[in-house]
């Protein structure tokens, strides 16, 4: 390729070719091969490769790592330290490789075991949406002696599932890690012609600021989760993405040296989850020391993102919204190509069936006695069935008459023509299915979708909080500050209350209190507050909580599932009628409601159930649905 | 002692070529480096 000398302003000589050539080959290399992920998989080669590996060694258990990164050298030429970090990273993304010993610590930064010591394989995730032979490309691996796939046919969004990092020659790579149902729904979202806004999400969790993320070419804002504590103390229960445990608190330390914060001591208490302990300084204020954590630590950081793929055979720059555009036009070009795949595997097994059938139904296999040459058999055995050409879906071909002649004889004496039937007619549904989903396509990639979800959708649940006005900001830090607690023999209820805390919440939370004669009101956290002893409901108020309550009046018993809705602090309000008594209120999400009755004479029931769906969910000042007159003895939920 | 003469006229083009190629990583070398890219046939 010529130098281009208008950009260089340097005259032609035979060092600058040389240079020139040099440089333009190991740049294309480290950016074409190395060190940036392809557009329609999201992986890197070595990342490729380990999958392949692990792939074509997979039976279901694990595998020494050790051995896998042996593996992927076959097509990986390069040094096992650097396939190995490749594997252990992609076994703490968790979504493709499930790892089994010590794979290190994303919090602290501890590394993981030798690979002699800790195994791996394939996720079932990995197993069914990444790997399909009939639909992957392969090419000859470096040496020639193996081969290995050029892209995977992935159904997933990879690339935006996983993130990538990557530093080449001139240009380099930052993408974040997103959540992968919301990528999924977002995915749902363009099939469905919807919007759809995607942001990242990390492992570590943490606070996250993403009003400049610009769809993946801006920059985020990542702060840890950081706790009041009682006496002056803080604790970090989560730490931004890019940080470890260690270096947040070399951070802390290096702060409190130049004495941007005042503390006592940190420790360190991370192990399944992150836990430091900051005791500050007598006479710190705690709302101020958190902010100089935010200002001066890693407690604090800022991430930029560039997202740089290979399209093609060509770095492109992207954005979020495109790549998971093309995902969603892959997914679909893919689930469309499987089809098909099934389709003709399903016409070839139809064919099959109905040749056998035809070949010993009609006992074409007599003809074949006579005859002298083996050329002479197959024409037999072709005439024989040319009659019944109709009743075939294509034409017969020489293969199909080979097929029929390695039909072994006890096949053809013991062949059952009814189980033949049944089984072409599966065949025939099943080909029907498949044509109906070929022709409605969308709808079968959104159905595919919504299975991820459901399979899925436990299991890899949002971690990082979006967090865009400062004011949330506040509200989550003081989530935890206020202990509520309440003595039910003196009839107190407040943070300052000395009982067991029933719960924390913040100083920005309001509380409900329900007595029992269904009179409520909402309060803020109080420190002191005297409720008297027949309160029965405490929590954080939420209006749209639905609650399931029971209540006598004198003479009917009420049932009635409602929502608090708005209310002004401090007023009194009533969620039952006057004179009432409560007899079961619950914020949990019961099927069932059992009244035992007091037994009258001649009674035959003494008992009854409810199905709480049956009772549609309405204002605090419904009445309710009248369930009985008796007199009820108990009331207990499922 | 026999001397060969030697033209060292294009030696100060060296100093910008290396400053290119192996320098900072600027606008212009990522840009060229995207535009001449080498692909495999």
């Amino acid at each position: 390729m010529p130098p281009d000398t208008a950009l260089l302003h340097l005259p032609e000589d035979p060092l600058k070719d040389l240079v020139n050539d040099n440089f333009l080959q190991y740049a294309s290399y480290v950016i074409r091969d190395r060190a940036i992920p392809q557009l329609e998989d999201g992986l890197k080669p070595v990342q490729r490769r380990i999958l392949h590996a692990l792939h074509e060694k997979d039976d279901g258990r694990f595998n020494k790592v050790a051995n896998i990164v042996g593996h992927a050298m076959q097509y990986h030429p390069h040094g096992d330290a650097s396939i190995e970090e490749a594997l252990v990273n992609l076994v703490n993304k968790t979504y493709l490789i499930e790892g089994q010993g010590n794979f290190g610590n994303l919090f602290t930064g501890d590394p993981p075991a030798a690979s002699r010591y800790v195994e791996c394989r394939l996720s079932d995730l990995a197993r069914q949406e990444i790997f399909n032979p009939k639909l992957t490309e392969y090419a000859s691996s470096y040496d020639g002696r193996n081969r290995e796939p050029v892209i995977f046919p992935a159904k997933l969004p990879l690339l935006l599932m996983l993130g990538s990092e990557g530093i080449a020659v001139g240009l380099s790579t930052r993408v974040m890690p997103h959540n992968f149902i919301e990528l999924l729904k977002a995915q749902i979202a363009i099939l469905q012609d919807k919007r759809f806004k995607l942001l990242p999400d990390f492992p570590q969790g943490g606070l996250m600021d993403a009003s400049e993320y610009n769809r993946g070419n801006g920059k985020i804002k990542l702060r840890a989760r950081i706790e009041k504590r009682e006496n002056s103390r803080l604790v970090i229960r989560e730490i931004p993405f890019s940080t470890t445990t260690e270096s947040v608190i070399a951070s802390i330390e290096e702060a409190a040296r130049k004495r941007r914060i005042r503390i006592r001591s940190i420790n360190d208490f991370t192990a399944a989850q992150v836990e430091i302990l900051i005791t500050l300084s007598p006479g710190e204020d705690a709302e101020k020391a958190i902010i100089a954590l935010y200002h001066f630590t890693q407690c604090e950081v800022t991430l930029h993102s560039n997202i740089v793929v290979i399209k093609g055979e060509r770095p492109v720059q992207m954005d979020v919204d495109e790549i998971i555009r093309f995902n969603t036009d892959r997914l679909i070009s893919l689930l469309k190509k499987e089809l098909e795949i099934r389709q003709s595997e399903l016409q070839d097994e139809l064919h099959r069936k109905s040749l056998i059938q035809l070949f010993i139904e009609h006992r074409i296999y007599k003809r074949i006695e006579e005859c002298e040459t083996y050329e002479d058999v197959q024409q037999a055995v072709l005439n024989g069935l040319l009659p019944f050409r109709n009743q075939l879906t294509r034409d017969i071909t020489l293969g199909d008459v080979e097929m029929l002649l390695s039909l072994q004889i006890k096949r053809i004496s013991r062949f059952d023509l009814k189980k033949n039937e049944e089984e072409k007619l599966k065949i025939r549904l099943a080909l029907k299915e498949v044509e109906k989903h070929l022709t409605r396509l969308t709808d079968y990639a959104i159905d595919y979708l919504h299975r991820l979800i459901q399979t899925y959708g436990k299991q890899f649940k949002r971690k990082t909080q979006l967090t865009t006005a400062e004011e949330i900001d506040v509200r989550e830090l003081t989530a935890n500050e206020l202990a509520i607690a309440y003595d039910q023999e003196r009839g107190f209820l407040g943070h300052e209350v000395k009982a067991d805390a029933a719960f924390r919440c913040s100083p920005l939370d309001r509380l409900l209190l329900v007595w029992d004669t269904g009179r409520y009101q909402m309060v803020p956290p109080p420190d002191k507050l005297f409720v008297d002893k027949n309160l029965i409901y405490f929590g954080i108020f939420d209006r749209d909580k639905v609650f399931t309550l029971v209540y006598n009046s004198p003479t009917t018993t009420f049932l009635k599932r409602f929502a608090f809705g708005g209310a002004i602090m401090n007023r009194d309000y009533n969620c039952a009628q006057e004179d009432a008594k409560v007899k079961y209120l619950s914020d949990r999400a019961v099927s069932e409601i059992r009244l035992r009755y007091r037994h009258v004479k001649g009674s035959r029931i003494d008992e009854q159930t409810f199905r709480v769906a049956d009772f549609p969910v309405r204002g605090p000042k419904t009445r309710g649905n009248q369930i009985t007159r008796r007199t009820v003895t108990s009331v207990t939920a499922k | 002692m026999k001397l060969t003469r030697i033209n060292v006229d294009d030696v100060h083009t060296i100093q910008p070529l290396l400053q290119f190629y192996m320098g900072k990583n600027t606008p212009q070398r990522r840009e060229y480096i995207m535009g001449n890219l080498v692909v495999e046939a």
